[in-house]
């Protein structure tokens, strides 16, 4: 079996969002350093640390996943999960802004509730989607804000760093809002 | 301001003069440090995780490296804060060379 793929097999210990976010990245890392390995003993030295560095690292993402559920309110954890439900409702590959600002209206019931089961069970069947680089910009913010405020993240914090956004989405969502 | 870890401050450095995306950080740290810190995938990209989250830097697009292959690869670059941040550490250690200094463990350098 190739390096790369017994790699591939050993970041499945990662939690499955961090792995959507970052496994193709970390491949792509491992095979440059792969490449450079060009002798047996560089090639061991290269697993070991590998081995290590995954040792070290897969607790402390579950670590800081825990913790990150803790910052999140109940609704702002729903408004994300919304968030996700809009993303599959429009069969996007991931959360845009508007999806996040559609989110927070479902969860502030200022967006019809009604769901259907296709999108829902493609966020079960994908475990959810990546976030827009926007989103993260967004997500953020609102946690700078609620540490401000001294609370836990709410639904009107990812709100106002939404619309805060200095994007051309943003800009045309605090329009439509 | 609380010490910034070592993979931190590393990547800090690392991307004070140019855009770079992970294994380019990775080459960069190991280059400046004589391979003394070999930062692993799951090191370096949990670190940036983290130092995204908390706005030291932020991710600037894909592109290729003609130098490395015609992979796209996720670019990273400071941010105001995250050269703030940078700039206020290298001034904590430079507080603590110069107390070493003074206490003769270290030769002042001119």
């Amino acid at each position: 079996m190739k390096a790369e793929n017994i790699y591939r097999i050993l970041l499945r210990a990662y939690p499955s969002r961090y792995r959507r976010e970052y496994a193709e990245a970390m491949v792509q890392c491992f095979r440059d350093q792969l490449r450079e390995a060009n002798t047996a003993g560089k090639l061991i030295a290269l697993w070991l640390r590998t081995i290590g560095d995954l040792a070290l690292t897969v607790p402390v993402q579950y670590w800081e996943r825990a913790g990150r559920l803790r910052e999140y309110s109940p609704a702002a954890r729903h408004a994300i999960f919304y968030a996700h439900y809009e993303a599959a409702s429009f069969n996007g590959r991931e959360v845009t802004l508007e999806h996040l600002l559609r989110g927070v209206l479902r969860e502030e019931k200022k967006l019809a509730a009604g769901q259907t089961d296709r999108p829902l069970r493609r966020v079960i069947a994908t475990g959810g989607f990546p976030m827009s680089l926007d989103c993260k910009k967004a997500l953020a913010e609102a946690h700078q804000l609620a540490q401000d405020a001294g609370s836990k993240i709410m639904p009107r914090h990812i709100l106002v760093a939404i619309l805060k956004q200095d994007s051309s989405e943003a800009a045309r969502l605090r329009q439509i809002f | 301001m609380d010490a910034l870890t070592p993979a931190v401050f590393h990547i800090l450095l690392a991307l004070a003069d140019e855009d770079r995306h992970g294994y380019g950080i990775m080459l960069e740290v190991a280059g400046r440090t004589n391979q003394h810190v070999l930062l692993g995938p799951g090191t370096l990209y949990g670190t940036l995780k983290r130092m995204l989250e908390s706005g030291l830097i932020e991710e600037c697009g894909e592109r290729v490296d003609p130098e490395l292959s015609d992979e796209r690869r996720r670019y990273y670059r400071l941010t105001r804060q995250g050269r703030r941040a940078a700039k206020s550490e290298a001034e904590r250690l430079q507080a603590l060379v110069r107390m070493a200094q003074s206490k003769s463990l270290l030769k002042a350098t001119s």
